[in-house]
């Protein structure tokens, strides 16, 4: 399976999940809920892509969770395996055991959990606890949760707990910190009288979230406790809408900041616009020492206590997703997203027949400018630059520039063209060791889609990736024949006919055959998988290259 | 519930769940001098005007061996293996150094017990029965009573604690393959008017393969001599085979950093790769700066093994 379908299927899940959650009738009935899902792996050793073969030459992930709930009492779990898990999955996931449980229970104005609960203030900015199973990525909490109504329109949260860190020979373990954070929210058009039924909606936020890890250096004095505060509002007035998050953190040396203790800041502005047929929106996130653990020396996708949302378009197709994608930089980025999404209305000149939509996208993040002057004796205080809000320096992470067409042509014949071109800066976003520098590409793709009849259809997708960097062109060519509702099948080959090197000029070709019955899905593929990176959200994780088989089996219930 | 109430526990919480979350402020985030690490009032005079030693270059190139004696007041063979310490040490001054440490096995047994007269003084301490307990439990322990000495706590024919007739050569043998994998060298600054020992130390860790964490640094201080009764074996030229006026070398008294594996070398974080350490020492009564110095070693926290000592004094 390629990563981008990987995504999806995993989006898939999650969301049935939420509305199958959301969904469940509150009487007095007992309800039981779930999902599952397993993915087998059996890999063959290939040199030439440098894929290797793993002593157990098989691996699998799988895990199930069960939702109990019952006139206001609500439990869960989670049973993980991972014996070993699948290649290109973080290495601390190991073993058979519980991943998850809670207890809690819920009415109109109590709502608390005891066990392991995810959870979220705002945007993430300060405070997110989530998992993400395809990318490897579980920062559950582990303590309690307490949210309370006790009016209409006004929402508090409090959290304590420790994130989980990892999952070692099938048991959790958790980070050697502890969390703690409140949340409370104002709808104040339900709050305040003179507000209702207004046609301008506030809703205003503060939240305050702080660590506790005990000083481990000799060397220096570390604070113990970590504070970030910070406030949000959101305002809707008709077609518009705005959303304002400013946050702080005071000092919060780590292994990420190089242990300095300076402040750190995020901040994310959206202003969108919608109305039929045209969407618009602006987007800005500044980031400075933001990143923010539970435990100060770790790294990677570990223990993390907050979530820097991507300000960047999340990409589906093959080359374009998987290829160049950008991580998000919590030690300080600057970075700008704009959209616009039109649609030419039916019997236009444009629109034709069946209207047209066209979207154009683009996205950029740049260094933060850290101002120096005043820091003359840094050592003393180890607080080294200040960094002014949306302050940006010249030096470019990252850039995207993309528009798409859709276009039907009849009711059985639709197409899709695109075009991206992709800049991302290899010295801090590190993706290849092939390349120094920014990588400049561009990406062109065309998308076929044709109705064969009511059970029958097919797709296709021809992309183009030309680079003068890293490994050169690439070509991918993906056919996709759907059985509606039971079975598809799709044949991709990504092929790096520009590879400066003539013998790494390889196809990778995979084979796909899919089942659906019901909430069951059986996906088996066999094939080439080249090396890269995968990223959900701007939080990435290498995959090696692979060549074999894998199965995946998921089934809700 | 009323919706007043619901407010008021809103409240509450509120408050409760603010009032968890705290943070430290921190202004000046290096550790003051004389706290954990040098005593200020050891210094006589304004510690502000104290100059830490600045280290040049370590010019060391090779591994030093540490004989530790596990031995005991009432044990017969003991001295005859205490002079074969010496004389390794005497034949290789400066490379091989000799920790006397008083315990058995499993700590202090009938050669180590000091409530009958003549043997009284209590030459043991927790310290070195930590070590004796640790040496037995080590998987190729061989110690298995007194006299008995480990060479850098290395393996030697199979065995950590040998016989004091092998000494020599495993000291020998690692002598010769000379793999030094962790540099030392330390300054002493010694204050008669307080009798104040600062001990600066400097730790390069020359082996890519080990990690800071796994190393032990440990400041050990040793009294240089004390004589006291020792039981000698029958038909030695001393009355009742005790020699009372024995002399007792190289004794470890204390460590001065903690426990059997010392200070973490990885609980501080390297400049230009190399790991400074400091402590401070009153060397009170009854010993004194004259009788008595430092042994300085890095081992491996897993294994034992000593991968480097030094020897300096307070003077």
């Amino acid at each position: 399976m390629n990563l981008s379908k990987r995504k999806l299927l995993t989006i898939g899940i999650l969301s049935f999940h939420l509305v199958s959650f959301s969904q469940e009738p509150k009487t007095n009935a007992p309800n039981i809920s779930g999902n599952m899902e397993a993915t087998v792996q059996y890999l063959n050793p290939d040199t030439l892509i440098g894929a290797v073969q793993p002593p157990s030459k098989a691996l699998i992930n799988a895990y199930m969770n069960v939702f109990y709930r019952q006139a206001g009492f609500k439990a869960g779990m989670r049973v993980e395996s991972y014996s070993p898990a699948i290649l290109g999955y973080p290495d601390n996931f190991d073993g058979t055991g519980i991943g998850m449980r809670y207890v809690g229970y819920e009415n109109d104005f109590v709502d608390v959990t005891i066990g392991n609960f995810y959870e979220q203030f705002g945007a993430g900015l300060i405070f997110r606890a989530y998992e993400d199973r395809s990318l490897g990525f579980d920062n559950a909490m582990d303590g309690m949760r307490l949210i309370l109504r006790p009016i209409k329109g006004v929402a508090l949260k409090g959290v304590y707990g420790r994130n989980r860190y990892k999952f070692s020979e099938g048991r959790v373990i958790n980070s050697s910190g502890i969390v703690r954070g409140a949340d409370i929210d104002f709808h104040l058009n339900e709050i305040l009288p003179f507000m209702k039924d207004k046609k301008l909606d506030i809703t205003i936020a503060g939240s305050l979230v702080s660590k506790y890890q005990a000083d481990n250096r000799d060397d220096l004095v570390l604070p113990e406790n970590v504070g970030a505060y910070g406030g949000r509002i959101k305002a809707r007035y008709g077609r518009f809408y705005s959303d304002f998050e400013y946050v702080m953190k005071d000092n919060d040396p780590s292994a990420d900041n190089n242990y300095n203790y300076n402040s750190g800041h995020a901040a994310l502005i959206n202003l969108g616009y919608s109305q039929k047929g045209l969407g618009i929106l602006v987007s800005a996130k500044s980031v400075d020492n933001f990143s923010f653990r539970s435990d100060r020396d770790e790294s990677l996708q570990n223990v993390l206590i907050n979530f820097l949302p991507p300000m960047n378009k999340t990409h589906t197709y093959n080359l374009v997703a998987s290829l160049y994608p950008y991580q998000t930089q919590p030690v300080g980025e600057m970075a700008y997203q704009a959209e616009v999404l039109y649609t030419f209305q039916k019997g236009t000149r444009v629109g034709g027949k069946y209207g047209t939509t066209v979207n154009g996208n683009f996205s950029t993040a740049y260094a933060p400018v850290r101002h120096t002057s005043n820091f003359t004796t840094p050592d003393s205080n180890r607080v080294y630059y200040q960094t002014n809000l949306f302050d940006k320096a010249d030096l470019l992470y990252w850039r995207d520039i993309n528009f798409n067409i859709t276009k039907k042509f009849s009711p059985k014949f639709n197409v899709v063209l695109s075009y991206f071109n992709l800049s991302i800066n290899n010295d801090i976003t590190k993706i290849t060791n092939d390349a120094k520098g920014i990588i400049y590409s561009d990406v062109a793709v065309a998308e076929f889609g044709y109705k064969i009849n009511k059970k029958h259809s097919i797709r296709a997708e021809i992309q183009s990736l030309t680079t003068k960097k890293d490994k050169g062109d690439w070509a991918t060519m993906l056919i996709e024949y759907n059985v509606s509702p039971n079975f598809f099948f799709s044949i991709i080959d990504q092929y790096n006919y520009g590879n400066p090197i003539e013998a790494l000029q390889v196809h990778y070709l995979i084979g796909v055959f899919g089942y659906i019955h019901e909430t069951s899905r059986f996906t088996l593929s066999y094939g080439k998988q080249r090396a890269g990176l995968f990223c959900v959200g701007g939080v990435c994780r290498f995959v090696p290259a692979s060549n074999g088989l894998t199965i995946n089996f998921t089934h809700s219930f | 519930m009323k919706t007043s109430l619901k407010i008021l526990v809103s409240i509450l919480t509120l408050v409760t769940c603010f009032s968890f979350n705290s943070c430290d402020k921190v202004k000046n985030p290096y550790p003051p001098k004389s706290i954990g690490e040098l005593d200020e009032s050891l210094y006589p005079g304004n510690f502000d005007d104290y100059a830490f030693p600045v280290f040049t270059a370590n010019a060391n190139a090779d591994r030093n061996v540490l004989i530790e004696d596990y031995t005991g007041h009432k044990c017969i063979y003991c001295p005859a293996a205490a002079d074969t310490g010496h004389y390794i040490a005497n034949d290789f001054k400066d490379r091989v150094f000799v920790s006397t440490i008083h315990t058995g096995p499993t700590g202090i047994e009938s050669f180590q017990t000091f409530n009958t007269e003549p043997f009284i003084y209590n030459f043991t301490n927790e310290i070195g029965l930590n070590i004796g307990r640790y040496i037995k439990d080590l998987p190729s322990s061989g110690f298995s009573g007194n006299p008995k000495g480990s060479v850098s706590r290395v393996a030697y024919e199979n065995n950590v604690a040998l016989g004091s007739n092998k000494w020599r050569a495993a000291a020998n043998a690692l002598l010769v393959s000379n793999d030094l994998k962790v540099n030392l060298q330390s300054v002493i600054n010694y204050f008669p008017a307080t009798k104040g020992a600062f001990i600066h130390i400097e730790a390069e860790i020359l082996d890519p393969v080990l990690n800071a964490n796994n190393l032990g640094l440990v400041v050990a201080f040793m009294e240089d001599s004390i004589v006291k009764p020792q039981k000698f074996p029958l038909g030695s030229p001393y009355p009742s085979d005790i020699n009372y006026d024995y002399v007792h070398r190289d004794l470890l008294k204390l460590h001065l950093n903690g426990g059997l594996t010392g200070t973490s070398i990885g609980s501080k974080s390297p400049s230009n790769g190399k790991y400074y350490f400091n402590y401070s020492f009153k060397i009170e009564s009854p010993y004194s700066a004259d009788n008595s110095h430092f042994l300085i070693y890095v081992l491996d926290k897993n294994t034992g093994e000593i991968y480097h000592v030094i020897k300096d004094h307070a003077q």
